[in-house]
């Protein structure tokens, strides 16, 4: 479960189970065909060993776990360690050289890159892991056919007036003078600040936005909420919620989230997920690091991707991230 | 005999290891108080550390200074800008020729002219990318990039001029003709850095003729804008919007050209300066008189929105900016700066509805500023006067972050270095030559003042100051908005409320444990109350989240009439139970009655929920006129029939819809309506039938939809209403029916309690009725403060998950209290005829005062600090309203939310800090009051 936000930790991961019946709905449903028919299976080779630590992004936290289990399986002598409190936990980490890994549901900010170039002369390196592809969802009753960034802009941020209603937003009948229940993941969450960015034109959200400690807990409010609207990742889709085609422009036809018009670009709201490491530029990565992430681009590492609830990326993206690091693979 | 006396020698003496625990726990014991203190102290200072850092002004270090000859430096320079480390400089002079200094030496070290021949009219340079736009003077433009490189390298040159480089250090030197600066790095590594240049050919412009006057080329997050003047006033904007889809393959771009001409350029001239907002929403030419033109850029049209003077008394603006989203600074020739930018404002009769404002003024000193620089980072402005001084202000907070004295007889040009860690100011000096000066700058919070941080702040597009949280920003052209007083006000709002739940449940509860039920049924019953305590809070909170908040919002009437009902079903059954025969109701074990309260209290929650939609019915129903009007059979009212206050707006608040709707007029998709037609028009008839408009709803009132105040202040009054009518009573009823010896009369006695309990009722109707009326007739609307538009995660939710949390806490403490009142105070109260209830509340109640005030306080600090019942119940949403229906942000849940991704020493996390500093001091307040009057209470029942 793409988890709740840090400090709740544990506890609410326990409290999530209980409400089972609100979690992701077709997850792992299918498409091996989503992944890059180039990746290739991963094949372990010798004298990969010693200690991994990921510290880093709790939206990544599914992610991973799973693949430091799947490293573990091609490496028993491989030690893993995993801490998953927040985006911001993991430039400090890898300053401190308490991580190998620092994957960010966002990009580094300049401040945290600053930190990090102090000390080691260069610039952290970040590569493209997963999508992570956002959607609007309101209740299933809900009879709104399309929403252009204008209209988001007019429903979540401060440029739109303070209390709107459904009928600004060309409902009509009795959804006409309901005013619109606005749901949102919480500041610290990289959804929030990519969902502001793009969605919003960095308009500041609306204090009367709900702000929700998990994507799930958007989706359930929605869902209970007649007259409810929200934005999280598409991997939390349930059966009581309507995801909302989403038009860049007005007056353009929305565009519904999938796998192909997220990859197309056709459908606007739709990021990449990171993963930082210490690389020094002009050298190559010592093989416990360079085989994680080459394990990560194959076939296997992306089926991991699927199976957390995101999209895998493209070969080529991996192709031009395997370059970053000084790995030169030969698909 | 020597037995006894052995016995004695043991009784008088206490053995050795005696003495020594004794010793050891009178050395221990204080030591373990003082450990505490200390510790408290030490978090209390940790804390106030951590804050008061954020009240330091940033810092500068001494000036370098070192002399350098460029030709053309004594007019203004189009562009300085420095690397990222601090070792080299560009300076581009009004020609267009470029200068690459070596700053340690202040020698010139590469020298290129970008555009030949005298050609160059205006100059545009994205900072951020290094994108570089020109405007020559025949019209044309061309596009290229002026941009600080940096690498690693190994080439075999790089590394031989390098060899000798310790850690940390750097030199410029000549490699292939151009000027590089190599660095060791602190593992060793070098680092190359060189500024490149590269400048495609000239591009025709599709509009205007003339020369380029202005140009201004800003990178969005999608694409690129470039906004430019040509000399017969045409203003045009081209931009560019790529999408780079996420699965490869080629980036889609798409083009869009829009322009305007300023009509009377023959008599006003050109604008001094033309900018182009890093939104890329406006157009702002100003001019060197003051005047300030407006464009509103939209996807199809640029269109001319207003005109304003931006300077007053005598000034003229010298220097501008646009920094931010869409703020122009302007600095003026009385040493000015001021902040300006387009706002929303209800009744502005420009085409886009914004009007520029005037947000900021920073007075800098008395000489002209003749060059602006803003920081990379934030809103940090460095503004040099003619004097020479630099001054380096935040715009928002007003904060000053440096003074340095630049010692210039005229200022080239001043520029903050990419890292926000230096400035770089070069000009003539007094000995008649030029130099570059250099100093290191420790920029501090400047976003952090007490203002910011608890009062107003003016922030970039808002018509004025406001409290707003919203810490997280999306890049540095945002601002992150940290003001505590919505969080303080949203830990109080959850605490008073929860309190309102809690303490009468939790007292009532108590009195009735320790007064009314046997010590059997106490062990019981305690032990299971206190059982609620262990409930983990997040569970709590998740429950409310998923269980509570969707009850109360399908069952919203009935979950309020139920607050009624429980205890009216509970007394009007203790009013009941008198009239049994007097042996039988002594007769029946305690458990009956206990069994009857649950059960009657559950018949009350039953009442409640089923009768929610009848009393719905009955007060929360649209009129014929509302009908009329949310089906759509209206007529436009005439301007001129329209209240005066409402002039020419286009929108308006709730608040001012409902003092509309007082007036008689409505408000409906933009315009002053009034209902026109009948409800038994079959088209109006259908209409509300097909779309249940004539539901009635306690959420539609509360949205604001129909109906007037009257039903919300009467609920609102109804508990004011009970009190005043038994008060009434109690002073002017019960007398009297005593005189008559009606209360004794063991027949007649229920009957007339009873009595006096339904007159009570109906007193308190009356009475919460003429209230509702009274303060409709003055124009007062409950939602506009304590209800309002209902929000599924609200106050009243999380009072009620919260109260399971605090109740425990708050009955224990004051069941103990209560059971330590002696017995004999008791006894000596039943023995004078006194009933239990009575016993209860003036006996034993008084006495143990300080228990309970004490037991109430510890649960106010639990409810101050409550968490995760927040953060997972509410909305988290950081407003100040005073609506049981709207949720809230507090300081402890805002914590938890933020710290995790907050930067690690970062003004935000600093402020988190100040967030638990705060928490602290208002626990610490409560708890001293409430140990203050504690104890004042304990002294006057201490005699007993």
């Amino acid at each position: 479960m793409k988890a709740m936000k840090g400090v709740i930790g544990a506890l609410v991961v326990g409290a999530a189970a209980l409400a089972a019946g609100f979690g992701p709905e077709d997850k792992a449903a299918t498409p091996v065909s989503k992944i890059d028919a180039a990746f290739p299976s991963y094949k372990a080779t010798q004298g990969v060993s010693g200690n991994i630590k990921s510290v880093g992004s709790d939206t990544c936290n599914e992610l991973m776990t799973y693949w430091l289990e799947g490293y573990k399986k091609f490496y028993p002598n491989v030690v893993t360690e995993m801490e998953g409190k927040g985006s911001a936990t993991a430039p400090p980490a890898l300053v401190e050289n308490q991580s190998q890994f620092g994957p960010m549901s966002r990009p580094m900010k300049a401040d945290e890159e600053d930190k990090f170039e102090k000390k080691f002369g260069y610039k952290p390196t970040g590569v493209r892991i997963a999508v992570d592809t956002l959607a609007v969802y309101v209740h299933k009753d809900n009879p709104i056919e399309s929403l252009s960034f204008d209209d988001l802009q007019k429903v979540f941020s401060v440029k739109g007036p303070a209390e709107i209603k459904w009928g600004d937003l060309g409902l009509k009948g009795e959804w006409a003078d309901k005013p619109v229940s606005l749901y949102g993941r919480n500041s610290a969450s990289g959804t929030y600040t990519y969902f502001k960015e793009h969605a919003l034109g960095k308009a500041d959200y609306k204090p009367t936005v709900k702000e929700q400690p998990g994507s799930s807990g958007v989706v359930q409010g929605v869902a209970t909420d007649k007259f409810g609207i929200g934005y999280s990742g598409i991997g939390y889709k349930t059966a009581d919620v309507k995801v909302v085609p989403i038009a860049k422009k007005k007056g353009d036809k929305g565009v519904a989230p999938s796998f192909t018009t997220a990859m197309d670009g056709t459908y606007p709201i739709a990021r990449f997920l990171m993963l930082y490491v210490n690389h020094k530029p002009g050298t190559e990565l010592e093989p416990l690091r360079a085989e994680f992430i080459k394990m990560v681009y194959s076939k296997e590492g992306q089926e991991i991707v699927i199976k957390s609830g995101f999209d895998p990326v493209p070969a080529n993206i991996a192709r031009e991230d395997l370059k970053k690091v000084g790995i030169t693979v030969g698909w | 005999m020597g037995q006894r006396t052995r016995d004695t020698e043991f009784r008088r003496t206490t053995r050795a290891h005696v003495h020594a625990i004794d010793r050891l726990t009178s050395a221990l014991i204080p030591a373990g108080g003082l450990g505490v203190v200390v510790v408290m102290l030490g978090i209390c200072a940790y804390l106030a550390a951590m804050t008061l850092t954020l009240m330091r002004s940033g810092s500068a270090g001494p000036a370098v200074s070192t002399a350098v000859s460029i030709p053309g430096l004594d007019a203004p320079v189009r562009e300085l800008i420095t690397d990222d480390y601090g070792t080299l400089a560009l300076v581009v002079t009004q020609g267009g020729a470029a200068s690459t200094i070596d700053l340690s030496s202040g020698k010139v070290v590469e020298t290129r002219e970008l555009v030949p021949g005298g050609q160059l009219n205006a100059w545009s340079r994205v900072s951020r990318t290094g994108a570089l736009a020109v405007g020559l003077s025949d019209g044309k433009v061309r596009l290229g990039r002026l941009a600080v490189e940096s690498d690693f390298t190994d080439d075999a040159e790089a590394m031989s001029a390098a060899k000798d480089l310790a850690i940390d250090t750097a030199k410029v030197v000549t490699l292939g003709g151009h000027a590089v600066s190599l660095a060791r790095t602190p593992l060793g590594q070098v680092r190359r850095t060189r500024i490149t240049a590269e400048l495609g050919d000239a591009v025709e412009l599709s509009t205007g003729s003339g020369a380029v006057a202005g140009l201004d080329y800003k990178a969005r997050g999608d694409g690129e804008s470039l906004a430019v003047l040509r000399s017969d006033g045409t203003v045009l904007v081209n931009s560019v919007t790529r999408v780079k889809p996420l699965g490869g393959g080629p980036e889609r771009v798409e083009l869009q050209s829009v322009d305007a001409k300023i009509e009377d350029v023959a008599t006003v001239g050109l604008p001094r300066w033309m900018w182009l907002t890093p939104d890329a929403k406006h157009v702002l030419a100003v001019w060197k008189n003051g005047t300030c033109r407006r464009w509103a850029a939209s996807d199809s049209e640029l269109k001319l929105a207003e005109t304003v003077p931006l300077t007053s008394g005598g000034a003229e603006p010298t220097s501008t900016l646009v920094i931010g989203q869409s703020t122009l600074v302007v600095g003026d020739s009385k040493g000015v700066l001021s902040g300006w930018f387009p706002a929303q404002e209800p009744t502005a009769k420009t085409p886009d509805g914004l009007v520029m404002v005037r947000a900021h003024e920073i007075r800098t000193g008395d000489a002209p500023i003749v060059s602006l620089s803003a920081s990379p980072r934030d809103r940090t402005v460095a503004a040099g006067d003619a004097k020479g001084r630099i001054t380096l202000r935040h715009l928002t907070s007003h904060n000053r972050v440096a003074d340095l004295q630049g010692e210039f007889t005229a200022l080239g040009g001043v520029s903050i270095q990419p890292k926000f860690d230096g400035v770089v100011a070069m000009g003539s000096t007094a000995g008649g030559g030029t130099a570059i000066r250099r100093w290191s700058l420790d920029p501090g919070h400047a976003e952090a003042s007490l203002d910011s941080l608890f009062g107003r702040t003016w922030y970039e597009g808002d018509p004025g100051p406001t409290f707003v949280w919203q810490a997280t920003t999306t890049d540095e052209s945002g601002e992150p908005k940290f003001c505590l007083t919505p969080l303080i006000w949203g830990t109080l709002k959850a605490t008073v409320y929860t309190l309102l739940v809690a303490v009468p449940l939790a007292l009532l509860a108590a009195v009735y444990t320790s007064e009314f039920v046997g010590r059997g049924s106490r062990t019981v019953i305690k032990p299971a109350i206190e059982m609620m305590a262990s409930l983990p809070s997040v569970v709590l909170g998740f429950l409310a989240a998923i269980v509570i908040a969707p009850l109360v919002t399908d069952h919203l009437s009935g979950v309020l009439l139920a607050f009624v009902m429980v205890p009216l079903a509970v007394l009007s059954t203790a009013h009941l139970w008198t009239f049994l025969p007097r042996r039988t109701a002594t007769a029946s074990p305690a458990w009956v009655r206990f069994v009857l309260i649950g059960v009657m209290g559950a018949a009350g929650l039953g009442v409640g929920f089923a009768g929610g939609p009848a009393v719905e019915r009955l007060l929360f129903r649209p009129n014929d006129a509302e009908l009329l009007v949310m089906a759509g059979s209206v007529r436009e009212v005439p301007a001129a029939e329209r209240p005066t206050w409402l002039q020419g707006r286009a929108a308006v608040t709730g608040e001012e819809e409902r003092r509309l709707r007082r007036e008689g007029f409505w408000w409906r998709g933009g315009q002053v309506v009034v209902p026109t037609g009948s409800v038994s028009d079959a088209a109006v008839a259908a209409r509300i039938a097909h779309d249940r408009l004539d539901e009635p709803s306690v959420r539609q009132w509360l949205n604001g939809v129909f109906g007037t105040s009257r039903p919300g202040w009467f609920v609102l009054a109804f508990p004011l209403g009970l009190i005043a009518s038994s008060w009434l009573l109690a002073r002017y009823v019960t007398p009297r029916l005593a005189a008559l010896e009606l209360t004794d009369n063991k027949r007649g006695g229920p009957w007339v309690e009873s009595g006096k309990f339904l007159a009570g009722l109906g007193g308190a109707s009356v009475i919460a009725a003429l209230v509702a009326v009274a303060l409709d007739r003055m124009g007062l609307d409950p939602r506009d403060s304590f209800l309002g538009t209902f929000q599924q995660r609200n106050t009243l939710v999380v009072a009620l998950a919260m109260s399971v949390a605090v109740i425990p806490i708050i009955y224990t403490i004051a069941d103990d209290a209560l059971s330590a009142v002696p017995h004999h105070l008791r006894s000596a109260s039943l023995a004078a005829g006194a009933t239990p209830w009575q016993t209860a509340v003036r006996v034993v109640l008084p006495v143990a005062m300080s228990g309970v005030f004490s037991a109430v306080m510890v649960g106010l600090g639990r409810a101050v600090g409550e968490t995760m019942v927040i953060l997972m119940a509410t909305g988290n949403t950081p407003i100040m309203s005073m609506s049981i229906f709207d949720g809230m942000r507090t300081l402890s849940a805002n914590i938890a939310v933020e710290l995790p991704e907050a930067t690690v020493g970062s003004t935000h996390y600093r402020v988190l800090f100040l967030c638990g500093f705060v928490l602290f001091v208002v626990t610490f307040v409560v708890n001293t009051v409430a140990e203050l009057v504690r104890s004042r209470y304990r002294k006057r029942s201490a005699a007993l």
